[in-house]
């Protein structure tokens, strides 16, 4: 393996982690917090996509089935970016408020419904927007060449942004009020709604948290890859193999194990080609065998309740 | 006591004689209506159900299987290995199909059942996608990789001189497999439901921590009923193998998968009719609407939404519903009877 070769894959192992962690914490945070299965989280990146790719709106005219007043609208690529992650937090909230709610406590009958919302979504988009794939022209360019490894800018940004909302997640959750609500709920919600948090409000709070993050992951792979109506499922499967390796529901194990596996897809790819997947699958399947909790200690937001 | 027990004997007669009914029209139904779409969607329609009505018993144990399509495919590949490459008769290969799927559930199964369900919902797709990968990258000589598994052949005839002649190249000849293997299981399952399995499993469903707490051996259950559904999905998936005589792994994906499930969830499990009537609901209404098409997945999944939020035991819960009504009407005129005397 050469030297541009291997930084290459290294950095291609770096964007790789940072989506996986931006998509998995999203969900693993949802998953603690609610102690529900969000199978539509894929469906809410892709809606993120699609919106920063109709805000953006250079081609969006030749879909007939949007609006006319949704068409004229030209966003520079960072408003359009920030407006998708604050419509589909608030879309995430609704979705909880209206249909994940009474389902609290009831995971596989929540699981069908986030199914049933997950195959309404992606189905739509389809048929929304038609088979053929969409992109987002780059905002970012530019090529940085590193000992003979060539990167792409917009590349380079998907890193920058997931090191930004992780890292942001985690401030939120250990300085804020509202981040304190969500580690007692996802501790011990019974204690937690004694002690005067409202439940439905923390997990509201969740719900738009791990949905912003979902968009935030989307609205940054918009330009470097296409968006289409079924682009999340190979995120969804990996976010749900990341939160398997890091440890139902904790954030801390999310990221860990987003690296591993990311850095585990890079190199893999160009040492086992294909069979790269298939290994991940089977290493997943052998740590739920062996050690349910996790790879890393799988205690609930471990990083935030040692010291206090 | 006596008109109670004469209504639920006549109960019974009604429902012989609507069953009956049912399995007239479909088994004359090739003598008189002889559209090939029709009859090319009732096979695919039998075919689904016998799956649906495996994941029902996996559902009633409160487990939820994302890969079917997997099992599915292992059936299809291999019925279609021993009847294609290994010159096995295709009456041979239908059950080895079927019991290879079952072998594979029961290696996943084992070590993992014990888990809760929210892992084994993991598991299994996980397993799906292996499954799935598994034929499209490895052994690609045998199953033909990114090209598929073609040339599956034919059943072998069955053939009485004079009376039948079934060499399976109508559509009526595969109509009428598919609605045999589909009246076996129906046959199989009510059986099952009927006996001490059956009733335990029913148990599992209504009340899980009550059975673990009396000793049921959950797991046990469980395994059985995973087997049995990846029997059954393997079973259907050799036969669709040889009617389409063309597998490719691209179609045995999660949404294949999800599907299946969706069936059990509209019907409903808890009745044997249940994941039939999912089935004919969903693709029945795609197989009446031609064109309709992409819109099926969504109709699919807003039922399934729409059944959970208000009709959690599914369609065929509707009859018990409106009997319970019923019956509470009946006590309350009563007792305003009672009060006004």
């Amino acid at each position: 393996m050469t030297t541009s070769l291997f930084l290459q894959t290294f950095m291609n192992g770096l964007m790789l982690s940072g989506l996986y962690v931006m998509t998995a914490t999203g969900l693993s945070l949802v998953l603690g917090v609610l102690h529900i299965i969000n199978f539509a989280h894929g469906a809410f990146l892709m809606l993120g996509a699609y919106l920063v790719w109709m805000l953006v709106g250079k081609e969006i005219s030749s879909i007939e089935s949007i609006p006319e007043w949704l068409q004229h609208i030209e966003m520079p690529y960072p408003l359009a970016f920030l407006v998708a992650v604050v419509a589909i937090g608030a879309f995430g909230a609704l979705v909880n408020r209206v249909l994940y709610q009474r389902f609290w406590g009831k995971v596989l009958p929540c699981l069908i419904v986030a199914v049933g919302l997950t195959q309404v979504l992606q189905q739509g988009a389809f048929v929304t927007f038609g088979i053929h794939t969409k992109s987002v022209p780059s905002y970012f360019e530019g090529l940085i060449t590193v000992f003979g490894a060539r990167f792409p800018l917009e590349r380079l940004m998907i890193i920058v942004v997931a090191v930004v909302f992780t890292t942001g997640l985690l401030l939120l959750l250990r300085y804020t009020k509202a981040g304190l609500a969500m580690r007692a709920v996802a501790q011990d919600s019974d204690a937690a709604s004694v002690s005067g948090v409202s439940i439905p409000r923390t997990a509201t709070t969740a719900m738009f948290i791990g949905c912003a993050m979902a968009a935030a992951a989307a609205g940054i792979i918009a330009p470097v890859f296409t968006v289409h109506a079924y682009m999340a499922e190979g995120y969804l499967i990996k976010a749900f193999m990341v939160i398997i390796l890091g440890g139902m529901g904790s954030i801390t194990g999310a990221i860990w194990a987003g690296i591993l596996v990311g850095f585990f897809d890079a190199f893999g790819s160009v040492f086992f080609g294909y069979f790269t997947q298939i290994f991940l699958l089977i290493f997943v399947i052998v740590v739920i065998i062996f050690k349910p909790t996790g790879l890393f200690g799988g205690v609930v937001f471990d990083i935030f309740t040692r010291d206090e | 006591m006596m008109a109670y027990g004469g209504q639920a004997a006549s109960n019974d007669n009604w429902k012989w004689a609507l069953g009956g009914a049912i399995f007239a029209f479909f088994l004359t139904l090739p003598a008189w209506f002889k559209e090939i779409y029709y009859l090319h969607a009732l096979v695919n329609i039998f075919l689904h159900s016998m799956v649906a009505l495996g994941l029902r018993l996996l559902w009633r144990t409160g487990l939820v299987s994302f890969g079917t399509a997997g099992f599915i495919a292992i059936g299809g590949y291999a019925a279609g290995l021993l009847s294609k490459d290994m010159g096995v008769s295709f009456w041979l290969s239908l059950p080895v199909g079927g019991l290879a799927a079952a072998a594979v559930g029961v290696l996943i199964g084992i070590p993992t059942l014990r888990l809760k369900s929210s892992y084994f919902f993991l598991i299994s797709w996980a397993t799906g996608e292996i499954i799935r990968l598994s034929f499209l990258y490895l052994f690609i000589p045998v199953f033909g990789g990114w090209q598929g598994f073609r040339k599956i052949p034919l059943p072998d005839a069955i053939n009485i001189p004079g009376l039948w002649n079934i060499d399976f190249t109508e559509k009526a000849h595969w109509y009428y497999l598919a609605f045999f293997l589909l009246c076996l299981t129906v046959v199989i399952m009510t059986r099952i439901d009927n006996s001490r399995v059956g009733v335990t499993v029913g148990a599992l469903q209504d009340a899980p921590d009550l059975c673990e707490s009396v000793g049921v051996p959950t797991m046990q259950y469980r395994v059985f009923a995973f087997a049995a559904a990846c029997f059954f999905a393997g079973v259907s998936g050799a036969v669709y193998g040889s009617f389409n005589t063309f597998l490719h792994p691209e179609s045995f994906t999660i949404i294949q998968s999800i599907e299946t499930v969706s069936f059990v969830i509209i019907g409903g499990s808890l009745a044997v009719w249940g994941p039939i009537l999912g089935v004919f609901v969903v693709k029945g209404i795609a197989m009446l609407v031609r064109g309709l098409g992409a819109y099926e997945i969504i109709v699919a999944g807003s039922m399934m939404i729409l059944v959970m939020l208000f009709i959690p035991e599914g369609l065929s819960g509707i009859p018990r519903r409106i009997r319970r009504y019923l019956n509470r009407r009946k006590v309350d005129e009563q007792m305003e009877k009672a009060d006004g005397d």
